[in-house]
This record gives structure tokens, sequence and C-alpha cells, in this order.
């Protein structure tokens, strides 16, 4: 009979506990797992978050860092990348993913890119998409301040220099919305995944029985390019493609 | 009991597969006399499913090949090792003098084939006559006679190698121990050869130089055995370890002529005979440290004690203190490194001196090694400095133990010169050395869970926002516009009201006029004028005076006369305000001409 009192009162107990479990308090649980050393559970925290739907930069990170601890390697270089992917400037992601990268088989030389676009992309992921919209209305409204001195101004020095700035702010606004709606589309169009599969042999084309071209290892990044069923097409960084089953990557 | 070993043995061998390299090896002496019996094997590890021998051309098998087979298995910490032998045994005499290859053998181990090494011999030629007279001599006890004789136990005389123990962990001390085993007189030794130890680090243990014969028993016959030399081995490697063969020619004195009979003591001439003897190789198993080292385990085996201490406990800045380090016991002392100690910041470390006194003796390598580690303090104060830690693995009692020294501590005081010392931390600067690499730590900030990413550009927030500025900017727009035609009007209005204004004006002048109030009938055609001018050329009255007033007006293009008229008008008021009293007519003609004169100039400024 005692054992059925403490039982049921255990019972409510943790039932008690779960419903007073909230997102943060996961998260604080987690921190303090992952200090303790204890990185097992602390992965399993996060990544119960992650399952749940949330996805924030720092919850991707550090989910990926638990993992890394574990020495599962593709499982934190996913995780970096999809932190990587929402917060393209922060160097802490960008130092783990380069570091966890370092324990992968593969080492692909990547066909070189061209200068201006490397450019492009590092100025493109200074800010996050949010970011270059809140640019863009900044700029609207450095520009329509410039408009309205335009328009009231006698003197002829000042109606040059802000007509010029005018057309400066024109293509500041153009550009920031751009640099926007791209870094939206880099997160909403997900075409990268990483290879979980130990080996994989890339084939020549979807299916079991075609040629093998290559083989590739767990930690790899590729591009989906195409997917017919239950194979995909992938590219590597070095320009080769093929196809591989859909279940031996993760999409980022 | 041995019976059920045996069959274990044999279940486990036939069970497990063979998962180690097969090896295959054949071996034979390198040189044999013409005539000479000699053994030549082949050995396996694992049993072969088929054996295919070369041929054996310039020689004769006057046997086999007979095959034996051996293996055994061990259990240590749960981990069972096993060894097999195979092998095929040839006796072969050689049949010409020469330099021969024997080819080598195939064979079939586990559906491979493998091959054995080429062997060969060099066949020397051999006085027949002593090999037939020492077959005579030898008697039947020896199955066959052969220069490089095993040492089996059924001859007279052989060698063997002894160790103290067979199964050893890495680095435990062995004693190896060489003995001469005879039945028979030996009057000296030659050609001693050694064995190599190779996977050992040897170190001889100090025998007396005359070898002493102690009469022993051995299967039932007497044999008196003699300590060539002693060695003490420590394993450099783990694994199975083949001590190779101990050789040596003795000369052995034996009667000539049969020696079953007592008498022949009495009659039978002793005659000195070389005889080359071997012993068997031997094998030592190595096993591997377990797992679960401490950190400052450097691989010492053997039982130690440690001590450390600094040779003083104050110094002075600048002053060289010395730590003595002492580890002291038995075990591989001689590979003892140096316990790991970091000094703290601010001591200059120098190399670490190190002497030992280490006698070996049967019970192992005994006696201490000293690590001297000079340091200089290079700023004062008192250190803590925690202690020096030394591991080892105690092969008695199967564990690593960690030893730990009295904390050390150190005062350092200041010499006066700690001026310099600035000096020389700046001296000292050196790049950051990184001693590990990992990942960086987690986010630990506050941040609000998020479910998805919401995307201001593609908002209505966006866009409304957009729209907010756009209004905005309408609005300052208009404001703007209506404030700077407002300005503008005013100055218009009063252009356009100026003569009304100065009508106004005259019309009340005229009415002083007419009550004959001088003064303030002039004052009042003063305002007329200057308001009329101020207005029309949008020029305050306080900045109007009569040059700036006639250049204005020539400017706006007002002919001479009629500035000069607007002047002496002005003058004569001025003057007639102050002026005791003015003539009436004269009041109306300077009324009539200022009239004329507004509209005169009303006609230029018009527009």
């Amino acid at each position: 009979m005692k054992r059925i009192i403490i039982v049921i009162f255990a019972l409510t107990f943790t039932v008690s506990l779960q419903a007073s479990v909230t997102p943060d308090s996961v998260l604080q649980r987690a921190n303090y797992e992952y200090i303790e050393g204890n990185f097992e559970e602390a992965a399993a925290l996060y990544q119960s978050m992650v399952d749940s739907g949330y996805n924030n930069t720092e919850l991707h990170f550090n989910l990926g860092n638990a993992y890394f601890k574990q020495n599962k390697i593709p499982q934190a270089i996913l995780n970096y990348e999809r932190a990587h992917l929402l917060d393209a400037s922060d160097e802490d992601i960008e130092f783990n993913l380069e570091y966890a990268r370092t324990f992968t088989v593969d080492r692909i030389e990547a066909v070189p890119v061209f200068f201006l676009t490397k450019w492009y992309r590092s100025l493109r992921s200074m800010l996050t998409s949010n970011g270059w919209a809140w640019a863009s209305i900044a700029f609207v409204a450095i520009l329509l301040v410039t408009g309205l001195l335009f328009w009231f101004s006698y003197r002829p020095w000042v109606k040059r220099t802000t007509f010029s700035l005018g057309i400066l702010f024109i293509l500041c606004i153009v550009l920031t919305s751009v640099f926007s709606l791209q870094e939206k589309g880099r997160i909403i169009h997900r075409d990268k995944a990483i290879v979980f599969q130990s080996v994989v042999t890339v084939k020549s084309s979807p299916g079991a029985s075609s040629k093998d071209i290559f083989i590739i290892h767990a930690g790899t990044k590729v591009s989906i390019t195409k997917a017919i069923g239950e194979w995909v097409e992938v590219r590597i960084d070095d320009g080769n493609k093929g196809w591989i089953p859909s279940e031996s990557v993760e999409l980022i | 009991m041995k019976k059920f070993i045996a069959i274990l043995t044999l279940i486990t061998v036939s069970i497990l597969a063979i998962a180690q390299d097969v090896v295959f090896v054949a071996t034979a002496p390198s040189v044999v006399a013409e005539g000479e019996q000699f053994r030549l094997v082949f050995e396996f590890n694992s049993k072969p499913k088929s054996f295919n021998p070369p041929s054996f051309d310039n020689f004769y098998i006057l046997a086999g090949p007979s095959t034996s087979s051996s293996s055994s298995i061990q259990i240590v910490n749960g981990q069972v090792t096993q060894t097999h032998q195979f092998s095929y045994t040839y006796i072969l005499e050689a049949s010409k003098e020469g330099k021969f290859t024997i080819n080598s053998a195939k064979a079939e181990v586990n559906g491979k084939e493998y091959e054995s090494n080429p062997i060969t011999i060099e066949v020397v030629k051999g006085s027949s006559n002593q090999y037939s007279a020492q077959k005579q001599k030898q008697g039947p006890n020896q199955g066959y006679d052969q220069k490089v004789e095993s040492s089996d136990k059924s001859s007279d005389v052989f060698v063997d190698i002894n160790f103290d123990k067979t199964t050893v962990y890495r680095g435990e001390p062995i004693l190896a121990t060489i003995s001469i085993y005879t039945r028979q007189n030996i009057s000296g030794f030659e050609d001693i050869k050694f064995p190599s130890f190779t996977g050992f680090w040897s170190q001889e243990v100090e025998t007396p130089s005359d070898v002493h014969f102690q009469r022993m028993n051995i299967d039932g016959r007497i044999y008196n055995k003699g300590v060539l030399k002693k060695y003490m081995l420590f394993p450099q490697r783990s694994g199975n370890i083949t001590v190779d063969p101990f050789e040596l020619v003795v000369l052995v004195q034996e009667r000539s002529g049969k020696a079953q009979s007592i008498f022949d003591d009495f009659f039978g001439a002793y005659q000195t005979t070389k005889r080359r003897l071997a012993s068997k190789a031997k094998a030592i198993k190595v096993k591997d440290l377990p797992l679960g080292a401490p950190a400052s385990f450097t691989g010492a085996v053997g039982n130690y004690n440690l001590e450390a201490s600094f040779d003083k406990v104050k110094v002075k800045t600048n002053e060289a203190v010395n730590l003595k380090v002492r580890v002291a016991g038995s075990g591989n002392i001689r590979l003892v490194d140096a316990p790991k100690f970091t000094f703290p910041a601010g001591f200059e470390v120098f190399d670490t001196k190190v002497s030992d006194r280490i006698n070996t003796t049967e019970q192992g390598a005994t006696g201490s090694k000293t690590f001297e580690i000079v340091a200089i303090p290079r700023g004062p104060g008192d250190f803590d400095m925690g202690v020096v830690e030394f591991s080892y693995f105690n092969p008695i009692q199967n564990k690593y133990i960690t030893l730990k020294s009295k904390p050390l501590s150190l005062t350092v005081e200041p010499d006066g010169t700690e001026a310099s010392n600035v000096q020389m931390v700046g001296f000292g600067r050196e790049d950051i050395r990184f001693i590990g690499k990992d990942i960086r730590f987690i986010k630990t900030d506050k941040y609000v869970p998020q479910k998805r990413v919401n995307f201001l550009i593609s908002s209505n927030k966006y866009k409304f926002i957009i729209v907010i500025l756009l209004a905005l900017f309408a609005v300052a727009f208009w404001w703007i516009q209506r404030r700077r035609l407002f300005m503008g009007n005013i100055a218009l209005v009063r252009t356009r009201k100026a003569k009304k204004v100065s009508k106004q004006r005259l019309r009340m002048a005229l009415q002083f006029l007419k009550s004959n109030n001088a003064e303030q009938f002039h004052e009042e055609l003063l305002r007329a004028l200057w308001g009329y001018i101020s207005d029309k050329l949008s020029i305050p009255v306080a900045s109007l005076s009569s040059d700036s007033a006639r250049d204005t007006l020539l400017e706006r293009g007002v002919i001479n006369n009629d500035v000069e008229e607007f002047l002496r008008i002005v003058s004569i008021c001025e003057y007639a305000r102050y002026a005791p009293k003015g003539e009436q007519s004269q009041m109306a003609n300077l009324y009539d001409s200022s009239i004329e004169l507004i509209s005169k100039l009303e006609a230029v400024l018009k527009n």
C-alpha cells in the first residue's frame, strides 16, 4: 500500500514537473548539462527543442557543439551549417564549422570562386535578411530627407549635392532590398545537405545497378540539384555530380 | 585435468578463426659440412591445407617430412590469445660442397597461397673421418650427429636460456640465465654468440667470471650445470618476442673408444673435440600495459618511491633554486623519465640534470635516479607550486600507482633590482603558444526561442513602414510649402498695400493740416513717406536712412529728380517737425507734392 502511494506520489510529481517545463528552462538545463560535461544529455535536450520546431542560431550552434563533443561529426556539421545559414556573420559558428570540417574524411578542392562573386557574397553575409531590410528602410528615410533638402533649398551647391546623394541612396535602397531578398531566399530555398552515412557510393544515375563514380564520406557537404524518387542528384564542391540515395543525406 | 585442457584447446582452436597473419618460415643452418645431417624446418603459425615442398637438389632426404604441431591458448584478463605452430621437418644430408639455395615451399592456408623464404646453405668440406669416428664414439643414444646440436636434453652437452618469467608486462624486467648442461668434461668455450635480444633492452648481470658447475638431475640423468651469463631484459614492445638462440663452440674432452666400461677410464685416451651448441629459440609473451594509465605515467614499471624538494626555502630574485626529484626503487629505472613539473610563470627553467645510481642484480635493476631542475625566479612572491606527481605500473599488484611528493612552496624575496626586472619582462615577450585546439564554447546568452524566422522584407510590416515614411515625407513637404508661401505673402501684401497705407496716413495728415496741427501733420507725412518706401522696397523702416533710400530707389529705376524731391520733402518735414510754427499754405503745398511724388513712385515701383 505504502509503495503504491509512493509510486502515485512520484508520478504526480513528475507530471507536475513536466507541466512546468518551458522552452527557457529546457535550454538552461541543456546549457548546464553541457557545462557539466554531460554532452549526451545536453544534445538530447537541445535536439528535443529542435524537434519541436524551434529554429534559432544559438540553439543549432549549441546542439552542434554537444554533438561535436560526442564525436558525432556529421550531426555537428549539420547543426553548425544550420546555425551558419541563419546567421552567416557569426565568427564563432564559422570557427567551429571550419574546425569540425577538419575531422571529415573527404578533402574536396572547391572550384575557385570569382573574386567579385566572393566579395559580393561576403558583403551580403555581413547582415541577415532582416538586417538588410532595416538598412533599406533607413536608406528610404535618408532619401526622403535628402529629397526635401533638394526641393526647398535655393543654394545651387546644396541642390547639386543632394541630387547626387539622392541617386546614391536610391542605389543603396535597391541593393539592400536585393540583399535582403537573396538572404531570405538562401534560407528558405534549402538545397545543401550533409552526408550522414559513413561511406556513400555516388552513382552515375539513379538506381542501385548503375555505375559507381566516386565515394564520399560522412560529414561532406553536398548541393542537391535534382530528386527522383528515393534518389537525389548531388554536386560536391569540386563540381562533380552524381546520384545517391536520399536517405544518406540530411538537408541543412 | 591435462587432458581436459588439451581438449579445450583443440576445440577453441578449431572454433576460433585464425585471425592473425600467417607466418611461414623455413629454417635451416646456414653452414653445414659435407655429409652432415641437418634439419630443415618449415614452420607455420596456422594449419596449412596443403603443403608443397621444393625440390631438394644437391641434398639427400634422409627422413621426412615429419610433421608436428602445437598450439597454446592463453587467457589474460579475459583476453584470449593463442599461438599455433605447425612444422614440417626434413632431415637432409649435403651431398656436394658449395653454396646451394633451396627454393621456397608453397602452402595453402585458409584458401590463400603462401610462400616461405628461400634458404641458402653453404656446404663446406667436412672431415668425414672425424665424422665417422664421432659417430662411432657417441654411440646409439645420438639419433643423428650434427655440428650444430639443438639443445635437446638427450644429448650429453647442451645449452639453454632460462627466463624467470615467460609472460610479462611491457617494461617488466625478466631475468635470463644462459647455462650449459654437460655430462662430460669441458675444457673451454669458443666463438660464443650471445643473443641479440631484439625487442628488449638488455643489461648484463654481473656473474663470476669462471663458470661454476653444479650437479643436478635432469630427466633421471646427472648433469653439471654451469651459469655462463645472466641478463636483465626489459621488453620494449608487446607481443610474442622470440629470443634468438644462444650459440657457442664447446671443447669437450671425450674418451676415445667405447665408453661402456668403467675400465676405459684407465685405458682409454681422452680426445678434445669441438662441438657447436645452440640453445632453443624461446618466446616470451609481452603483454601491453592495461588501459587507464594516469596522466603522469611515462612508462615506469616496477616499484618506486618519490621524493622532491627545493634546496632552499627562501631565495632572492635572480638567484638559482634547485628542485631535486629523486625516484628510487626497482624495475626499469634506467628508462624512467623525469616527472612532469611546471614552474609558475616568472621562473626561468633550465635543462634537467639527470644522475643515477643503479645496480643490476638478479632481483632487477634497483637504485635511484635523481633529476635536478635549475630554475631562476625573476620576480618576488610566495609561490605554491603544488606537488610533483609520478606514476608507475606495479606488475605484482597489476595496477597503476601514482605517487605525490610533499607540497612544494618557495618564497622569493626581492633583491632590490626589481626595476631591471620590468625590462626583463619586456625582453622575454613571446608569441602566444597554442597547446590545444577545441571548438568555441556554446552561446549562453538568453535568447527567445523562435519557431520560425520572420522575414521583414516580405512582410506587411515592411510595406507599412515604407508607407509611413512616405506619408511623413508628404506631410513635411506640404508643411514647408505652406510656410514658404505664407512667408512670401507677407512681403507681397505689404508691397501691394503700400499705396493704400500711405494714403490712409496722408488722409490723417490732411486732417491735421485742417486743424492746423503742424507738428502732427509733419510727423504723419514722414510716416506715410517712409512707410511707403519701406513696404514697397521690402526694407524694414529701422534700417532705412536717406542715403540707403536714395541708393535703393535709384537702383530700382526711379529718376533722379523724383529721388531728390523725396529727400527734399523728407528733410523739410524733419525740419518743420521741430520748427515753432509753419505756414498753412506751405503745409498744403508739401502735402500736394507728397501725393504727387507717391503717385510717381508708384508708377515706377509697381512691378
